[in-house]
């Protein structure tokens, strides 16, 4: 493999790739790579980057060090931007939260008021009994088909 | 193999022809879509393909249509596959996409994605060899839109 190294020593061009392709690539980097790296990279990645087809999917992982999604700043920096960014067309949402429940209400509260077409919704969280009000939040979502 | 087996000669972009059984060759969908429409002559011309990047796509194809073979090896297969030089990464790309294999295609994205993971915007633009071509002014924006990720 070393060699293969050795042999190319130029770097293609990246941005010249088909657009789709590209948003495939992003894609596969998670919602928090995706808005905070490869969204300041470039004009190209930024503008690929705002599309609502890009947000269909959210997953929100790993993103439980320092209580991180207990703080407000990490809603409105992350969550809410992805959340927004799909301009409704968002169909599955996986979100790993060990948080607070009442955080994680007013999250689901959030996406059952912009994502009238989910179909798919994943929570990995620390409690299993889900409170009446979670279970109201969830209601919201017409076309669940999943959980 | 039954005596039955046909065999398709592909013609990469600098002239070098492979000769490889239709059974495999049809992993390509591109190719599958020709041979079914019966538009298959003597060569198939990939005009888009090297010869070099189709010896990669040769070996994966081959290796993931042995009989018998274990996931496991299948495994560290794809591992060391895709550990290759970004020219030839971003070829495999291009090529995968040309012969319409979703599974060589999504599994090289993959890689892409996780050289990009984990690094800053300034490192992924030197990774990659890309120009920061915001202005000023839409740079300004997007920090205040995320200053969190300055700070």
């Amino acid at each position: 493999m070393e060699v293969e190294y050795m042999e190319n020593p130029i770097v293609p061009p990246w941005l010249e790739l088909p657009s789709e392709i590209t948003s495939m690539i992003l894609q596969k980097l998670g919602t928090i790579d995706i808005l905070k790296n490869a969204d300041k990279v470039c004009t190209t990645w930024h503008q690929l980057c705002q599309e609502p087809d890009m947000w269909q999917v959210i997953k929100l992982q790993n993103a439980n060090t320092d209580d991180f999604w207990d703080s407000k700043d990490a809603l409105e920096k992350i969550y809410h931007p992805a959340v927004d960014r799909s301009q409704g067309q968002l169909i599955d949402i996986s979100i790993d939260y060990y948080g607070i429940e009442n955080m994680l209400n007013y999250m689901l509260n959030y996406v059952a008021q912009r994502s009238p077409q989910l179909k798919r919704l994943e929570l990995i969280c620390s409690y299993n009994v889900f409170g009446d009000e979670l279970s109201a939040s969830v209601k919201k979502f017409p076309l669940l088909e999943e959980l | 193999m039954s005596s039955s087996t046909k065999f398709l000669t592909l013609k990469t972009c600098d002239d070098k022809k492979f000769v490889l059984d239709e059974a495999i060759a049809v992993r390509s969908q591109t190719i599958k879509n020709m041979v079914e429409d019966d538009c298959v002559s003597n060569v198939i011309p990939l005009p888009n393909v090297n010869s070099k990047t189709m010896t990669k796509v040769i070996e994966y194809w081959k290796k993931h249509s042995e009989e018998g073979v274990s996931k496991d090896v299948l495994m560290d297969f794809d591992k060391a596959f895709v550990k290759v030089h970004h020219s030839i990464l971003h070829a495999l790309i291009l090529a995968a996409n040309f012969l319409n294999d979703k599974e060589i295609l999504d599994m090289m994205c993959q890689e892409v994605a996780d050289r990009i993971k984990g690094k800053t915007p300034e490192e992924i633009r030197k990774e990659f060899d890309i120009k920061n071509d915001f202005t000023p002014e839409e740079e300004e924006e997007i920090r205040k839109e995320n200053a969190w990720a300055f700070e």
